[in-house]
Formats: structure tokens, sequence, C-alpha cells
């Protein structure tokens, strides 16, 4: 099951070619929201930021639920702001890590580290939102 | 009431403050993107973020909320467990709950609809989309406080009916007649929902024969209940009626309603089906079945549903 797991993985990294961003749903935050968009912005780079270095954290803790938790509020934040490539790869990051989970209870796998390659999308994903964030009026 | 906005129906039972959501979520982005649309909608926002948090807000608000958005997914306290908290406590467990998900899958939704969750979103939700359901849980919310101030108008000494019949044709009358026989159960409060739900049912979907795809169409675009007034006076449907009888024995009240329409498949309805967890309708046979009534059954056409509640009830009123 890992064994698959881990092929999915390296399938998946190699097929990530999409926008960063659904600009319909981040113009329209931006126009609904007006004066509280810069806030938002901030807030989601700031927090963005802090699960993108707890996921990092876990590699030498090998605290699953941790790394899971984290990619999972990655991915809601990413999906709400329309920031789509890094909701994609949190939210196969948050599977995979939980699908590892589950495998965990039946054999004796501690290959958390399985998940790096998808931790490196993560990384790149919102790099790649964060230019374009900061690059708006 | 149910063409008119929630500012009006607040209006009319004399209430000067806004409807109030309490907003529950662990993520501050998704938090303020959350607050936003709910301000949006013209509602007063609360803010939690976590389920202790919005245990204690509820504690303290409960009767000046009207609806709980809640993340599903959160730490030490998820939102499976947040409802579970809220269900027992007797001032709360009637506001009507929006959970918030990540997950599609149904076996996710369906747990929360098991605790008592009958509106869901999923994450990354369309704006429009989030209005539609949380207008229905607006709506359930308002519904509730109209019929709770209309059913103290009917309390009487209703001990003394053993068998009573009514007919009536319209939604109008189906919400007065709601309010009148609830007050016949051990607990007014919990079985009025559901007479409410099945009484418009017949009127609606069965004497005025209202699909229920016509109806998600007819509430996305907010012309519903111009169309149930418009068919009400037609020609063909204006001498229908539904029939209601209610019995009391020594250990139980029941309550029989007969419509006039062709019946529908009435079994996909006992339960919330996932996927019709994001439709602005469709709960409230589901929602008599699970919190009303101890039996609730229907004729295999469909048109004719009978609901039991034992005297001294195995239902935690």
């Amino acid at each position: 099951m890992i064994k698959t797991t881990y092929v999915t993985l390296i399938t998946i990294e190699g097929k990530i070619n999409m926008s960063t961003f659904d600009y319909n749903t981040l113009n329209s935050l931006k126009d609904r929201m007006e004066e509280k968009f810069p806030m938002l912005v901030e807030c989601y780079l700031e927090d963005g930021q802090g699960y993108i270095d707890t996921i990092k954290n876990q590699f030498p803790a090998g605290d699953l639920d941790s790394l899971i938790a984290a990619a999972h509020n990655l991915k809601s934040a990413s999906g709400l702001l329309g920031a789509i490539k890094v909701h994609e790869v949190a939210g196969k990051l948050e599977y995979s890590g939980k699908a590892m989970l589950v495998a965990k209870d039946e054999e004796d796998v501690e290959n958390i580290e399985r998940l790096l390659p998808l931790y490196d999308s993560v990384y790149r994903a919102f790099a790649e939102a964060q230019e374009v964030l900061v690059s708006i009026d | 009431m149910g063409g008119k906005t929630d500012v009006e129906n607040a209006v009319e039972l004399g209430e000067t403050r806004k409807s109030r959501v309490l907003a529950v979520d662990d993520d501050k982005t998704s938090l303020l993107i959350l607050s936003d649309l709910i301000e949006h909608l013209g509602y007063e926002v609360l803010e939690a973020h976590h389920g202790r948090e919005a245990l204690a807000i509820v504690e303290r608000e409960a009767s000046n909320l009207d609806v709980i958005v809640l993340d599903k997914t959160m730490p030490e306290m998820d939102g499976v467990e947040v409802v579970a908290k809220l269900k027992r406590d007797p001032n709360a467990r009637h506001i009507p709950i929006v959970m918030v998900t990540g997950s599609t899958q149904p076996e996710e939704i369906k747990e929360g609809i098991d605790a008592g969750v009958f509106y869901y979103l999923t994450k990354p939700y369309e704006s429009n989309v989030f209005e539609s359901i949380v207008a229905a849980a607006m709506r359930e919310a308002v519904q509730r406080k109209f019929l709770r101030n209309e059913l103290r108008k009917h309390q009487t000494s209703f001990h003394f009916i053993d068998n009573v019949q009514f007919t009536i044709h319209k939604l109008e009358e189906a919400e007065n007649l709601a309010c009148f026989i609830a007050n016949c159960f051990p607990a007014p409060d919990m079985a009025l929902p559901g007479l409410v739900h099945l009484l418009f049912n017949a009127v609606e979907h069965g004497n005025l024969d209202m699909g229920y795809s016509l109806k998600t169409d007819l509430m996305n675009d907010g012309g519903w209940f111009k169309e149930i007034e418009r068919r009400e006076d037609l020609p063909e449907y204006v001498d229908r009626e539904v029939k209601v009888s209610l019995t009391r024995e020594e250990d139980y009240i029941r309550v029989r309603i007969e419509d006039e329409g062709d019946g529908f498949d009435w079994t996909q309805y006992l339960e919330i089906d996932p996927a019709r967890a994001l439709d602005p309708h469709g709960r409230g046979i589901a929602q008599a079945n699970k919190i009303s009534f101890d039996e609730l059954q229907y004729n295999d056409k469909g048109n004719i549903v009978t609901v039991i509640s034992k005297i001294g009830s195995r239902i935690n009123w």
C-alpha cells in the first residue's frame, strides 16, 4: 500500500502544471472586501508561511498528525483565496499523509520522508502565490 | 412569511436586532473570508477561533444567535464534537448549524448529519452557494422563532382532545395548524418544526405539484413564494385539500396528513442524502424523522404521512 502511495506521489509531482491563481476568485474577493483585502493577504501570507514551517518541521519530528493539520489549513485557506495551485498540492499532501497514517497501523512504516517531494511542491507553489500577492496594488 | 426577507420577518416579530451568525474556524484567513461573506448578507457576525471558544460564546449568547457556521476540521475539539455538545444544550440545540468541510466524501458529510447537522458547505465554496445555504439555515431560524411565538398564542387546554380533524389549503394555514397541533404533543417545541415541514410538503409538493428541482431553482432565484401563491389560485389546484387528523390515545399521539397529489418516492428523504447536502432545501422530512417524532411512516404512494409520539417518549425532549 505504501509503495503504491509512493508511486502515486511521484506521478502527481510530475503532473502539476496549473495556474497559480484563479483570478476570478481573487478579484471578486478584492472587490468585495475592499479595505479589508490587504489584511486578508497579510494574514494568508503570514499564516501560510507558518503552515509551511510546521510541515517542514515534521520531517525530522515525524509527527504526521501535525503535518496533516497544517496541510489541511493551508489547503482550505488557499482554496478560498483562489490560490489554486497551493490548494491542489497541499490537498495532495494532506491526503497522502492520511493514507500513510492509515497504513502505519497495518505496517511498520516510518517513511514520512516519502512526502518530501510533495512538500517541495507546496513550498514552490506558495512562493509563487506569494510573488503574485505582494505584487497586487 | 416564506417570501419575505429575514429583516422583514424580524421586524414582524418586533425585533430590532440584526440576525446574528457565529462563525467558527481555526484558520484566520478562512475566518476573515467567512465573516466578510456573512456581513455582506446583512447579518451580524460573532467569531470564534476554536471549538471551546465557540461553546463559550454560545453559552453566553444562545438566545441572541440565529445560525452557527462551523468548520469541521479543527484541532483539539473538531466540529462534530462541538455539534454533539450543542445538541445536548437545551438553550442551543435549536440553532441551525452549517458545517463547513474540506471534503466532499459522503462518509465525512454523513458523520455531521448523524450528529444533527442539516446544512453543509464544502471548501472552497462559491459565494452564491454560501449565500444559498446560509440563507436556508437562516430561514429555518427565523421561521422557528416566528412559530415559537405563534405557538404561545395557541396554548389552551388541549389534553381534552381525543380526536379532531382539519382541512387546509394554503401554506399560511399549514403554519397556523402546525402551531395548534404542536400544543397537543408532550414537547411542542420539538414537534412544531416537524409538523410544519410535513404540512408544507403536503401543500407545496403534494397539492401544488411543485417538484424538488423546480423548488431548488425557485429558491435560488428568489421566486419560490410567488410561485406558491400563483399555484394556490390556479383552477387545477384551488380545490385541493390537505386532510389532517389528530388522535390521542392513552400512551401516544398520532397525526395523519393526507394530500391529493400524486405522491413521491419518500424513501430517499427519510435521511439526509450527502449528495443533497448542499441543496437549499430538502431536509424537512429527515429533520422530522430524526428530531420531532418517535415514528414517521408514509403510505407506499407517498401522499399520506403518519407521525406518532409516545407520551413518555423515548425522545430526549
